[in-house]
C-alpha cells in the first residue's frame, strides 16, 4: 500500500497535469457507478435527461423532411370555426359525431379514433350516436372510443366512467337473441403523464382500473391504433391469425391487477414483439415511456409534419404525415357518402378549438390532445417503445463524456469549460440524431450529472484549499489589479481594509 | 480534439445529406377542395392526364390543373403554405395548382432550432386556465334529479317502521309516499341523499314514492308484502351473539344480492347504522346509487357522481 502511495506521489510530482486528469476520470467513474447502482430519484438527473431529449426532439422535428414507412393520418378537426358553426355547445353534439363517424367509417380508413369523452352527455337523447354504434358493421374499420377514468377517493384503482353508449357495443339481447360484444369497437384510455414542469413527455400504454369489483386493464388509444398500424405496415406475426386488437387484449391480460386495491407497478413484458428491432414493451424505466414527438401544432394549416408515402389505395404519391380537415366540411354531406382520401389512413377525430380545454404543453410546444395521440401512435408504430443503447456503448459514451469533462475542466477556466462541454454534448446529439429517430434514446442524464458533480467537486476542492490558505480573508473579494497591472494578494486587500 | 470535432460534425452532416438525397419527386398532396357552388361536372380536375372526381375534401396534388367551365361557378381550394382560401373561376382559364411543403434540410433545421433556443419569451405557450372543477357529470344531461335506487319497482316488508328513501341530487327535494288511492301517507322535504318517513304501520298493498325538485318529478311504485311472504333470511342472521351493526350489514347485503327489487328493503337495514358503522355507511351509499353486491350487466350500471380527474395523468380528449 505504501509502495503504491509512493509511486502515485512520484507520478504526481513528475506529471502533475496527467495525475490530476487521471484523478478526475477515476472520480467521475465512481460518481457514475454510484448513480447507476443506486438510481437515486434525483430531479436533477431526470431534468438533465429530459432537457437533452427535448432538445433532440426539437432538432429532429426541424430537420426531418420525410419518413417513408410511417402511416399517414387524417385529423378531422373540430376547430374554432366548426365549434362556432355547431353552436358552441358545452359538450360536442353527439348527433354531429354520429354523422362524422358514419362518413369516416364508410371511407375505409385503417382505423378510426374518436378522441371525445362520451361520458359527458350533450343533453340530447343521444339516439343517433347510439343507433350508429349499435349498427356498426363487423367489416368496418376498428373504432376506438375514449374511456375516461374517475379517481377512487378511498385510494383504490380508478373506476371507468361508463357511458350511455356502452350498451350499444357490449353484449345485449335483441328480440330475445343474445348479440355478442362488437369486436371492432373498443373503449380505450387516452392517458398520458404530465411532468412537474407541465410538459407531457410520457405515455401510458394502458390504464389499470376497477370495474365494479373486477380489476381490469384499459388499453391506451395510441397502443390500440399502433397495433393496427404495425400489422398494416409490417404484416401479421407468423402463425398468429388473430386481428391486432385481439392480440393486444391477449398481451395485456398479463397486466391485469390482482385486485382493486392498487396497481401492479412492477410488471414488465412485451405487448408486440415484432419487428424484433422495435418491439412494444412495458418496462419500469422512464426511457421506454417517452413520446418521440415528430409533429408540432400550427393552427389553421392543412398539413402537419414530415412527408410520408400516401397509401396505394388512395392513389399513392406523397402526403404530409397529418392532413388536417375541418369537421364542419364533413357533416353537411350525405351520411352514407364516403369521404375522399381517407382510405388506409388512420383517422383521428378530435378538437383543437380554444375552449376545449384539451391543449397540452409538450416538448414541441402547445398542441391539442388529439395531435398528442397521433404523435404517440406514430412513434409506437415507427419505433416501438424507445430503448437505450446497448450497455457497452452506454459505458463507452459515459467514459467519453467523463474524460472530455475532466480534460476541459483541467485546461480551461470553469466558465469556458462549461460552454465547451455544452458544445460537446451538442455534437454528441448531432452524431446520435439518426439513432434517436429510430427510437434509441441517448440518455445523457447520468454522464452529464456525473460531469456536473465532478465539476462541483473540483470547485469545492479549490475553494477548500483557498479557505485553508486565506482563512477569514477568503471572504473578501480579491482586487483586480494594481496601477501597474499586477494582481494584489488578498492579504494586502485585508490589510488596507484593517487600516481603514 | 479538433479532429474529433470535425469527425463528429462530418458524420452528422453526412447522414442528414443522405436523408435529403433520398427525397424523390412523386405526386405530392398539397391541398384539398373546400367548396364549389355548381355541379361537379362544371369543373375539370386533372392530375397529369387523368381526370379526377371533384368533391369536397378531395385532395389536390402539386401540378394539378383545374378548369371551370361555367362563368358563374367558383371553386375554393385550400393549399399548403397559403393562409387563406384560393378561389378559382372561369377567368382563371386552366389553372395549374402548385404549392410547396417547406423543405427541411439539416443545416436549415439546425439554424431554425438554434434560433428557437434563443427565443425571447414563451408567451405563445402561455394559456389561460380556469381554476374550477367540472362538478357532477350527471348534471350535464339536464337532469338535476336522479334516484337509481328507485330505477325499478321495489318490494318492502309491511310492518310498523320508518321508511328510509334515498336519491342522488344536490337539490332540496320534496318527497311523498302515496297509498293505492293516491292519498299521501307521509311527506316531507329532504336535502342530502336520505330521508325517513315518520313511523307508519305499513299495510300490505301498493304504494308509490314521489321525489320532486326543480319542476321534475320521479315516481316509482312500491309493493308492501307481509313479512312472511318475503324471502326467507338465513337463520344465522338472527344470532343474537352477533353485534347489531354487523347483522344489519349482512341482512342489507343479502337482500340487495337477492333481487334488485329488494334494494329499498336492503337500505332499511343499513341506513340506520350508517352513522356508526363504516361498512353500513358504504352500503347505504351504494344502495342509494343503485349499486348491488353482485355485478350487473354493464349497461345497467350507474355512474359515479362528482368524480375527480386523475392527478398527474392527463386525458387528452375533447368533451
Amino acid at each position: 500500500m505504501g509502495v503504491l502511495a509512493k509511486a502515485l506521489e512520484r507520478w504526481k510530482a513528475r506529471y502533475p497535469k496527467r495525475f490530476e486528469l487521471a484523478l478526475s476520470v477515476v472520480f467521475g467513474v465512481l460518481i457514475e457507478i454510484v448513480i447507476l447502482r443506486f438510481q437515486p430519484p434525483l430531479l436533477l438527473v431526470r431534468t438533465v435527461g429530459d432537457d437533452t431529449a427535448d432538445q433532440m426532439i426539437r432538432l429532429l422535428e426541424r430537420t426531418t423532411y420525410n419518413i417513408p414507412k410511417s402511416p399517414a393520418f387524417v385529423l378531422i378537426d373540430i376547430d374554432d370555426a366548426t365549434w362556432k358553426a355547431w353552436g358552441s355547445h358545452l359538450v360536442t353534439p353527439r348527433a354531429y359525431l354520429a354523422t362524422l363517424l358514419e362518413r369516416v367509417a364508410r371511407s375505409k380508413p385503417l382505423a378510426v379514433a374518436l378522441d371525445v369523452d362520451l361520458a359527458y352527455s350533450d343533453g340530447a337523447d343521444g339516439k343517433a350516436l347510439e343507433a350508429f354504434l349499435e349498427d356498426y358493421k363487423s367489416d368496418w374499420p376498428p373504432l376506438l372510443l375514449v374511456r375516461s377514468l374517475a379517481d377512487d377517493p378511498d385510494g383504490g384503482l380508478p373506476r371507468p366512467r361508463l357511458t350511455e353508449y356502452d350498451r350499444a357495443i357490449g353484449p345485449r339481447t335483441v328480440n330475445g337473441d343474445l348479440v355478442p360484444a362488437k369486436d371492432n369497437v373498443i373503449f380505450t384510455s387516452p392517458l398520458f403523464e404530465r411532468d412537474g414542469d407541465g410538459k407531457v413527455r410520457r405515455w401510458k400504454l394502458f390504464a389499470e382500473a376497477c370495474n365494479g369489483a373486477a380489476p381490469i386493464v384499459v388499453p391506451s388509444m395510441h397502443l390500440a391504433a399502433a397495433m393496427i398500424a404495425r400489422q398494416a405496415v409490417y404484416g401479421a406475426p407468423p402463425a398468429d391469425e388473430d386481428p391486432p386488437l385481439k392480440r393486444m387484449t391477449r398481451s395485456l391480460a398479463g397486466f391485469t391487477p390482482d385486485n382493486c386495491e392498487r396497481a401492479n407497478s412492477g410488471r414488465e413484458g412485451t405487448l408486440d414483439p415484432l419487428p424484433l428491432d422495435r418491439p412494444i414493451r412495458v418496462e419500469g424505466d422512464d426511457v421506454s415511456k417517452r413520446v418521440i414527438y415528430r409533429v408540432a401544432w400550427k393552427p389553421g394549416v392543412i398539413g402537419l409534419g414530415p412527408v410520408v408515402e400516401a397509401p396505394d389505395a388512395a392513389g399513392g404519391g406523397e402526403t404530409q404525415l397529418v392532413e388536417v380537415r375541418p369537421a364542419r366540411l364533413v357533416v353537411p354531406g350525405d351520411p352514407g357518402a364516403t369521404l375522399p382520401d381517407l382510405e388506409n389512413r388512420i383517422v383521428v377525430i378530435g378538437g383543437s378549438f380554444k375552449s376545449s380545454g384539451d391543449r397540452y404543453n409538450t416538448p414541441l410546444g402547445v398542441m391539442p390532445g388529439s395531435l398528442m395521440i397521433i404523435n404517440a401512435i406514430e412513434a409506437l408504430t415507427e419505433n416501438g417503445t424507445p430503448r437505450e443503447f446497448s450497455t457497452p456503448l452506454r459505458i463507452a459514451i459515459s467514459l467519453l463524456v467523463i474524460v472530455v469533462a475532466s480534460f476541459l475542466t483541467l485546461v480551461l477556466r470553469p466558465i469556458v469549460a462549461a460552454a465547451a462541454f455544452s458544445a460537446f454534448l451538442l455534437m454528441l446529439m448531432f452524431a446520435f440524431l439518426n439513432s434517436f429517430q429510430a427510437g434509441a434514446v441517448l440518455d445523457l442524464a447520468v454522464p452529464a450529472v456525473g460531469a456536473f458533480v465532478h465539476d462541483l467537486w473540483n470547485s469545492t476542492l479549490t475553494m477548500a484549499r483557498d479557505i485553508r490558505r486565506l482563512r477569514w480573508r477568503w471572504l473578501l473579494k480579491p482586487a483586480p489589479s494594481n496601477e501597474d497591472g499586477a494582481l494584489r494578494r488578498p492579504q494586502e486587500v485585508a490589510k488596507e481594509v484593517a487600516d481603514g | 480534439m479538433k479532429r474529433w470535432i470535425v469527425v463528429l460534425v462530418a458524420a452528422a452532416l453526412r447522414s442528414s445529406a443522405l436523408d435529403a438525397a433520398e427525397a424523390q419527386h412523386k405526386s405530392l398532396e398539397i391541398g384539398y377542395i373546400e367548396n364549389f357552388d355548381r355541379g361537379a361536372d362544371v369543373y375539370i380536375l386533372k392530375t397529369g392526364d387523368t381526370r379526377r372526381d371533384v368533391a369536397v375534401l378531395a385532395p389536390v396534388f402539386d401540378g394539378d390543373t383545374i378548369e371551370v367551365k361555367d362563368p358563374s361557378a367558383t371553386i375554393t381550394l385550400r393549399v399548403v403554405g397559403e393562409a387563406g382560401p384560393r378561389v378559382l373561376s372561369k377567368a382563371n382559364a386552366v389553372a395549374t395548382i402548385t404549392g410547396r411543403i417547406p423543405q427541411k434540410g439539416f443545416l436549415s433545421g439546425v439554424y431554425a432550432w438554434t434560433t428557437s433556443v434563443v427565443q425571447l419569451f414563451d408567451r405563445e405557450q402561455r394559456e389561460q386556465i380556469s381554476a374550477s372543477i367540472r362538478g357532477n357529470l350527471g348534471n350535464l344531461s339536464g337532469s338535476q334529479l336522479s334516484a337509481p335506487l328507485l330505477a325499478r319497482p321495489q318490494t318492502v316488508l309491511a310492518e310498523k317502521r320508518k321508511l328510509i328513501i334515498g336519491w342522488v341530487s344536490p337539490l332540496i327535494v320534496d318527497i311523498r309516499v302515496l297509498d293505492g288511492d293516491g292519498a299521501p301517507v307521509a311527506s316531507g322535504r329532504g336535502s342530502g341523499t336520505l330521508w325517513a318517513t315518520p313511523e307508519v304501520d305499513w299495510k300490505p298493498g301498493a304504494y308509490a314514492i314521489e321525489i320532486a325538485a326543480s319542476g321534475e318529478t320521479l315516481r316509482q311504485s312500491v309493493q308492501f308484502v307481509p313479512p312472511d311472504k318475503g324471502p326467507n333470511l338465513p337463520a344465522e342472521f338472527a344470532d343474537p351473539a352477533a353485534p347489531e351493526p354487523l347483522r344489519a350489514v349482512a341482512i342489507g347485503a343479502w337482500y340487495a344480492a337477492e333481487d334488485p327489487a329488494f334494494l329499498l328493503e336492503a337500505l332499511q337495514h343499513v341506513a340506520p347504522e350508517a352513522g356508526s358503522s363504516r361498512p353500513a355507511g358504504l352500503l347505504a351509499q351504494a344502495f342509494t346509487e343503485g349499486k348491488r353486491p353482485s355485478p350487473q350487466p354493464p349497461g345497467k350500471r350507474s355512474e359515479g357522481a362528482g368524480s375527480r380527474d386523475l392527478g398527474a395523468l392527463t386525458s387528452p380528449s375533447t368533451r
